[in-house]
């Protein structure tokens, strides 16, 4: 009796361990609760399909006023350690004095689908700031986001209520995130929000982001690093009409315009991953598999997004051990040799030295042992001089 | 789970009273949002036919389950005031929204394990837990669903023979 009873026991233990689904009272409720879920996808994959086909330019409506004076940022901005790997989204920015609080509209890019609707609040800051991501479709397989609206319009919140649903706090306590699904449309060039300059800020805008499911995913080294989305990004500026698409194109360079973006393609590049080489994107050692969201463990060694002829090593938080800070360094590649080579030149096991203005008596070596690790080190030296260079039990190890 | 636990281990005590043999050949129960017709095969088998209800909530509002099935039992041992058992059951399904035309169809397969403890000789209570694979297709969607999950049931049984 005993025994039967331990079995009894020990069977219901291990039915309701975490590895199901869910606990459910009566198969009723069970049945319901998977119904809905396959209910909530057919009704999804019904809203999908009634978007229009698309068009070449979909996008008809600059979502900010150009004759603001509004300059764009080409893909791959990187700011480490939040932006360490180059960036799938390009920005709308204007250069302010910092009392400046003027509002600039966000207007729908399209007759757009808007389905979610998040905030962001960054609790460490005094008064804590929140502002909003506003996701849509614009047609059948193209789908884009704007980061950073202050405000949203009056007729949007209405329609979505309470958007403080479904939240969550960072793990360290610095933001509170909230998301709202959701299915308004809203017609082009209409207001779906503002984004207006802080008391202290010397830069105000939004950022501004597209993906094309009718394009093939983009090829990186390791795509499942990245998700479905944003394996098919693409240049929003892209998607517009050639008249607005030139007036796009010709301010597309630094935040404050002094420099413009010449080089092919224009809107800068996400994915600058060359197989086999060390140029690209990098995840630290025991980086869980997966989509990676937090980029402060990861590592990019690609291009400067407004001035491609410029190297950049893009360093997150994770290159400790050798005393290497967090930033973007910079400097000058070289076709050939093994000080500042192109990263798409770094293909063998030798170790590169590199220089930066960003490093203050010391320099950078890496060397990749196969091609998908990649070794990273600072080292006390005034300069590379002739090499040759070892790494350290201080170099710290990345793979893709 | 700590509720199952204490339940079992309280109506172990009782299994040891000498009562006069339970029936257990035909009874009529009630569950949370269904009913059953129990038959008994003999002393140590069993066969119920069952339909419940459930809903859950979703984007669309609220969904409406109902589940019509057979379940076979096989008891530990012969009829007492306690008796442990476990099981299979297949059951059809289907559901519908409340405020919007969807439709699904589908199967569920399950096995579980529990107990059945008689307050007397011709009323008793059933709880038992078990995993079931469910599968759910949209009707003129092309959308389906499957998995695993855990289903908790109990009822309450009358027996007439």
């Amino acid at each position: 009796m005993k025994k039967k009873l331990s079995l009894f026991l020990a069977f219901g233990f291990l039915s309701l361990h975490g590895a199901w689904a869910g606990v459910h009272y009566g198969l009723g409720t069970a049945v319901a609760h998977q119904s809905a879920v396959a209910i909530d996808a057919a009704n999804d994959a019904a809203i999908a399909s009634q978007r229009p086909v698309c068009t070449d330019a979909p996008y008809t409506v600059s979502p900010l006023d150009l004759t603001n004076g509004f300059n764009l940022e080409p893909l791959g901005h990187l700011a480490p350690y939040s932006h360490t790997l180059p960036t799938e989204h390009i920005y709308f920015l204007i250069v302010k004095s910092s009392a400046d609080t003027t509002s600039y509209d966000v207007r729908a890019p399209a007759d757009i689908l808007i389905t979610r609707v998040s905030s962001s609040e960054l609790l460490f800051s005094t008064p804590t700031y929140k502002d909003y991501s506003i996701y849509y479709d614009a047609c059948r397989g193209v789908n884009g986001y704007f980061h950073h609206v202050l405000h949203l319009s009056a007729d949007l919140e209405a329609k979505l209520g309470n958007v403080d649903r479904n939240c969550s706090v960072y793990s360290d306590g610095s933001a509170r995130v909230c998301n709202t699904d959701t299915a308004i449309l809203v017609n082009a060039g209409d207001v779906i929000g503002n984004t207006v300059g802080r008391v202290g800020s010397n830069l105000v805008g939004v950022d501004f982001g597209t993906h094309d499911y009718r394009k093939a995913p983009l090829a990186f080294a390791d795509p499942s690093r990245k998700g479905a989305d944003q394996l098919h990004t693409v240049c929003p500026v892209d998607y517009f009409p050639e008249s607005l698409r030139v007036q796009m194109e010709a301010r597309l360079g630094t935040y404050d315009g002094s420099v413009h973006r010449t080089a092919a393609p224009v809107c800068g590049e996400y994915n600058q991953d060359i197989a086999g080489s060390a140029q690209g994107n990098w995840y630290v050692n025991g980086t869980p598999p997966g989509p990676v969201q937090q980029e402060n463990a990861t590592l990019a060694l690609v291009h400067d997004n407004v001035d491609p002829t410029r190297g950049v090593l893009s360093v997150g938080q994770s290159v400790t051990a050798s005393g290497l800070s967090s930033g973007p360094y910079y400097f000058t590649p070289s076709s050939m040799g093994l000080v500042n080579r192109d990263f798409g030149g770094v293909r063998d096991t030798d170790t590169y030295c590199y220089e930066s203005p960003g490093l203050i008596s010391a320099v950078i070596l890496i060397q990749m042992p196969n091609s998908t690790t990649l070794k990273i080190e600072r080292q006390g030296l005034a300069s590379c001089g002739a090499g040759p260079w070892s790494l350290t039990s201080n170099a710290t190890t990345f793979v893709r | 789970m700590t509720f199952l636990g204490a339940l079992l281990l309280a109506s172990a005590s009782v299994v040891s009273a000498d009562e006069k043999t339970p029936c257990h050949s035909l009874s009529l129960g009630a569950m949370y949002k269904g009913a059953q017709v129990h038959v008994g095969l003999g002393a140590r088998w069993a066969a119920e036919a069952r339909a419940q209800a459930g809903n859950s909530g979703s984007d669309v509002g609220q969904i409406d389950a109902s589940a019509y099935g057979m379940r076979l039992y096989r008891y530990f041992h012969a009829p007492t005031r306690l008796r442990l058992l476990m099981g299979v059951e297949g059951a059809a399904t289907r559901s519908s929204a409340s405020e919007v035309s969807y439709k699904t169809t589908g199967t569920a397969l399950g096995a579980f394990l529990g107990a059945e403890v008689y307050a007397t000789r011709r009323l008793s209570f059933n709880l038992d837990v078990g995993p079931y694979f469910l599968s759910t297709s949209v009707k003129d969607s092309g959308i389906s669903q499957s998995g695993m999950e855990i289903v908790i049931n109990s009822s309450i049984n009358l027996y007439l023979l």
